[in-house]
């Protein structure tokens, strides 16, 4: 179990480590000043011993020295004499006994004994007794008036016969022979004193327990005892103002630089780092904190710098993001999110807000016409001037295509008028034809305007500048049109939100999302030869027709997101066997399909069918436009996959022959605008070689709009392969073979 | 092995002995002589050669035989294979060895160490069956005076008088005619206690009256008549510095005819270098 520790401040860690200090500080000094009682207790012990030792050997000095005293007394000849002859003993007595050099000062009596026992003669002032026993001649101690005397005996041996003819004995101080015999380091010499109790007499060899003393005091080991202990004092009372007042400064010295590195970092976490290191210039007294604030600095500063980079960059990102790389416009991202911002701050503060929708006419025509180069400058002018034309703080915003928006908050309608007008005018006035245009080129201005107090407004308002721009680009209305109700209920099926909300629906999810399928006859036999799929979407039990679908979807760029809806739903129809085995299926894919490189993978799901069925697919012309060499490498990629190529609306666009002649086409279908020549007798030679030339390309023609058996019967003797239209069959969800289509045209060819 | 080890150290250790009694004369011995009813004098005889002559040395006042004028002409003597006989006079002390202090109370007399000295000269002259040559030091040599003067013995040979000093004679005498005055007073009382007097070197010479007497009376003038009246003339040898002698002493001993030979430079004791000039003067003599 692993244990964590809450961290503590520097000032506790300090006044704990203190304590601890201060801790440890008592425990050692008590064991040092245990060591120095134990140590004293030794020096008194060994004091003790060389007391006791000291006493011993002097003790025994003393008395040996006594002893052979006594003896070289007992072999005196003096003595011999008073044995031999003891008639002048008392004068011996007096006058030799105690001065001769044989015995010492220290003797206080001598007497001269008979083999008896018995003193040669009774003297008055002897302090030896009268008798001794020779029984038993021992040495001993008696005491006189609180006074140890020793006693010794010694026999007087004759020195022809060896054998004792008396005994001579001796009397003597204890104490100052004692005192004589030795040198006393320890022993307090005027303490010495001897009791014996009431023992009248005790052995010499037993004298010492007897003997009481006291020691000298040891002055080495009181000096050093007083040193170790005044040192151990000492010490501790410096560890103690150390710890107590110099260690705590130099702790806060020491943590000074830690707390203004800790306060440094908090500083860092709130401010930038100059105004930070700017008010932590004083130096930190310790080197390596000091490198540590500065490496903080150093580190906070990178930070700072990196925070900035990845800010710039994160803002350059952001701005890439939300701006179209071409005109400099915002793009439609930044747009959804501006209108976002301004749902929420109308939600709360509702005011005035006016949208304005910028359409190029004719933009894809001039892009057509004279080029991408061509159309980007036009796109990069019409930009440029409505940015002069509006204040900063107005946005604008390129939503694809040839589509600009702007919002303008707080503005009264008139405004919005007056700004598309001028813009209007400008791009009116703009010198176009010096790119290289001939044609003028004008915006269709739509204008959209909250009402008061209309909380829903807001929400529609991208629908109605919608319908307003719808309304301005129709033939017969000007070019600047202002959102009004009367303009809503006449456009209610094209531009309902109930429309939108379908088709994003079905874009999206698939939601209501069905294909009706119009067969293509063989002009010859009459049979269907394959069905287009045309997309249709069915929402509360009614049918949105491409009229209202394709406008919503051109507008709101969302080609590739229906196509991939088509396929899929395609793909469920001939899965579910609605499309008869044997005949085929053409699919419409947009321009921007084509170029997808996702397009192979949907299509791929069609691999299955491709031997009971033929698959096209569909190119409109105007597809075809853009991304030439990119268009004609999938084209033949998807051809070799077994997909056949049809191209849609022949006739209807610029230049459709100049594409024709370098696509891999398989199938031309002709558009009905141009089929219905059949029926003008000064178009028909033109139609009538058109077809000639692209059958004798090796192309399959397919008339559009065919409604009646004559012109069936024209086109198929034209060349025509393929028929389709009205005359053959509507467009359905269901297909009833047993419905013969109409007389057929034998135009095998 | 430990038989072996017996055998070769007993063997060599008899071997040592044999050795050592070829190599070396025969060892000093100490004679106990009864001189007194209960009293014993030794002496310690430096067995000679038989061509030697036979001598007896006594020691000084108060001295023993170990004195060192003695035992070093004694030994030298030997040496020259001269048999000698080293007596300690008892003084009335059992065996005594050891040199008696003034202050020890003295209970012999002059005429006790003068038949002393007679017991050992007729032991000595018995035994070695030869007459004896008497050489005494100091107040031995006035012992040895007495001795002569009073009983001559055809056992002496020949006599050394070394250093002879009467009492009261000399610079170091302690007695006077007063101290001998009191002992005779004292005497004449019958006082038979120890009393203390002035003797020759002595301060306080612990004695009775009668013993200090027999002493003190052997003056220069007893002794020089003495001297005078030996039919039988010692040899006195003395020091040419012998500070302890009278001045007049040598031209006395020579006003009675003694005959005496001085050696320059000596002390009373012929210590040092003279004791080989005492040796040598002897030797001559004998």
């Amino acid at each position: 179990m692993r244990i964590h520790f809450k961290p503590i401040s520097i000032s506790l860690f300090t006044a704990i480590f203190v304590a601890l200090f201060l801790l440890l500080l008592f425990f050692f000094g008590r064991i040092a000043y245990l060591e120095i009682e134990d140590l004293d207790t030794k020096f008194l012990t060994a004091s003790t011993t060389r007391a006791e030792k000291e006493i011993q050997r002097a003790l025994k000095l003393s008395i040996d020295r006594t002893k052979n005293q006594t003896k070289q007394l007992a072999k005196w000849e003096e003595v011999k004499q008073q044995l031999h002859n003891s008639m002048f003993y008392n004068y011996w007595y007096r006058h030799r006994a105690k001065a001769n050099n044989l015995i010492s000062e220290h003797t206080i009596d001598v007497a001269i004994y008979d083999l008896q026992g018995r003193m040669l003669s009774e003297v008055d002032t002897a302090l030896l007794p009268k008798t001794i026993d020779i029984k038993e001649v021992t040495d001993y101690i008696l005491m006189n008036q609180f006074e140890p005397l020793l006693v010794i005996i010694e026999p007087v041996i004759d020195a022809k016969s060896k054998s004792p003819i008396g005994f001579v004995a001796t009397l003597s101080r204890v104490i100052p022979q004692f005192l004589s015999s030795g040198q006393f380091n320890q022993v307090d010499v005027d303490s010495l004193s001897v009791d014996i109790g009431n023992t009248d007499r005790i052995a010499s060899n037993e004298l010492f327990p007897f003997i009481h003393y006291q020691l000298i005091s040891d002055s080495y080991a009181d000096t050093l005892k007083q040193v170790m202990t005044e040192s151990v004092l000492r010490l501790a009372g410096m560890a103690a103002i150390l710890s107590l007042i110099i260690f705590p400064l130099a702790a806060r010295i020491m943590s000074w630089p830690i707390l203004q590195i800790s306060q440094h970092i908090d500083l860092l976490k709130k401010y930038n780092k100059d105004s930070v290191t700017s008010s932590f210039q004083q130096p930190l007294l310790i080197k390596e904190l000091d490198k540590i604030r500065q490496s903080l600095n150093d580190y906070h500063n990178q930070l700072s710098d990196v925070n900035i980079t990845l800010s710039e960059k994160t803002k350059q990102l952001h701005d890439l993001a939300q701006h179209d790389p071409l005109t400099g416009a915002r793009n439609r991202a930044a747009f959804d999110e501006y209108w976002h911002e301004v749902n929420d701050v109308f939600q709360h503060n509702q005011g005035q807000i006016s949208l304005l929708l910028f359409d190029i006419d004719h933009f894809k025509a001039i892009n057509d016409t004279y080029g991408h180069e061509v159309g980007d400058e036009v796109l990069i002018t019409v930009s440029q001037t409505l940015k002069n034309i509006l204040s900063d703080h107005e946005r604008l915003f390129r939503l694809g295509g040839d589509e600009f928006i702007t919002v303008l908050i707080g503005a009264h309608p008139r405004k919005a008028m007056q700004i598309a007008k001028q813009v209007h005018l400008a791009i009116s006035r703009y010198p176009f034809e010096e790119m290289g245009i001939r044609e003028p080129v004008r915006l269709s201005i739509g204008i959209a305007h909250t009402k008061p107090d209309s909380k829903a407004s807001l929400a529609s308002l991208q629908w109605q500048v919608n319908v307003a721009t719808y309304q301005a680009k129709r033939p017969g209305h000007t070019n600047i049109v202002m959102f009004s109700e009367e303009m809503a209920n006449s456009t209610q099926g094209l531009f309902s939100s109930r429309t939108h909300s379908a088709v994003y629906d079905a874009i999206s999810q698939g939601t209501g999302l069905i294909m009706h399928y119009q067969p293509i006859v063989n002009l010859g036999s009459g049979e269907s030869q394959y069905f287009e799929a045309l997309v249709r979407i069915v929402h509360e039990g009614q049918l949105i027709m491409p009229s209202h679908i394709f406008p919503l979807v051109e507008a709101k760029g969302l080609e590739i997101d229906l196509d991939r809806q088509v396929i899929r739903k395609t793909l469920e129809d001939l899965n579910s066997g609605l499309i008869p085995v044997g005949t085929g299926v053409s699919i419409n894919i947009s321009a921007p399909s084509i170029v997808e490189s996702d397009l192979f993978t949907w299509l791929e799901a069609f691999s299955p069918y491709m031997g009971e069925y033929k698959i096209l697919l569909e190119i409109t012309e105007t597809a075809m436009i853009t991304q030439m060499q990119k268009a004609r490498s999938n084209l033949t990629r998807l051809r070799s996959m077994g997909f056949r190529i049809a191209l849609d609306d022949f006739g209807s666009g610029y230049s459709s022959l100049r594409y024709l002649g370098s696509m891999p086409v398989d199938v031309v279908k002709f558009d009905i605008n141009l089929t219905r020549l059949i029926d003008s007798k000064n178009n028909n030679p033109i139609l009538t070689h058109l077809a000639q030339m692209i059958v004798e390309c090796g192309h399959l023609l397919v008339a559009e709009g065919i409604e009646s058996a004559s012109s069936a019967k024209q086109l198929g003797q034209l060349g025509f392969h393929y028929g389709q239209g009205y005359y053959f069959g509507r467009p359905s969800a269901t297909i009833d073979e047993s419905v013969p289509n109409r007389e057929y045209v034998d135009f095998s060819a | 092995m430990s038989n072996q080890l017996s055998h070769l150290l007993t063997t060599r250790l008899t071997l040592l002995l044999i050795l050592l009694l070829i190599t070396f004369p025969a060892s000093s011995e100490i004679i106990n002589l009864k001189v007194a009813t209960d009293l014993e004098a030794t002496a310690e005889l430096l067995p000679g050669q038989e061509e030697g002559k036979v001598i007896l040395i006594l020691h000084g006042f108060l001295q023993t035989r170990d004195f060192f004028t003695v035992r070093r002409l004694a030994d030298a003597l030997n040496d020259e294979g001269h048999t000698i006989l080293l007596p300690n006079l008892s003084l009335g002390i059992n065996h005594r060895r050891q040199s008696l202090a003034c202050e020890a109370i003295h209970t012999h007399s002059l005429e006790e160490d003068v038949r002393e000295i007679s017991q050992w000269v007729e032991w000595l002259y018995t035994k070695q069956k030869k007459p004896v040559t008497i050489i005494g030091h100091s107040a031995g040599s006035l012992l040895l005076l007495a001795y002569l003067t009073g009983t001559p013995k055809a056992s002496v040979e020949d006599a050394l008088l070394i250093s002879l000093i009467p009492f009261a004679q000399g610079p170091i005498a302690k007695e006077s005619e007063k101290d001998r005055q009191t002992a005779v007073d004292q005497l004449a009382s019958n006082n038979s206690e120890v009393s203390s007097y002035p003797l020759a070197f002595c301060d306080k010479y612990m004695s009775t009256a009668g013993n200090y007497l027999s002493y003190v009376n052997w003056n220069s003038e007893k002794s020089l008549n003495s001297l005078k009246k030996l039919s039988f003339k010692p040899m006195i040898i003395l020091g040419g510095q012998d500070q302890r002698l009278g001045e007049d002493w040598l031209p006395r001993l020579k006003q009675v005819g003694a005959e005496v030979v001085e050696i320059d430079g000596a002390n009373h004791f012929f210590n040092h270098e003279h004791e080989f000039d005492l040796v040598d003067t002897i030797s001559d003599m004998l």
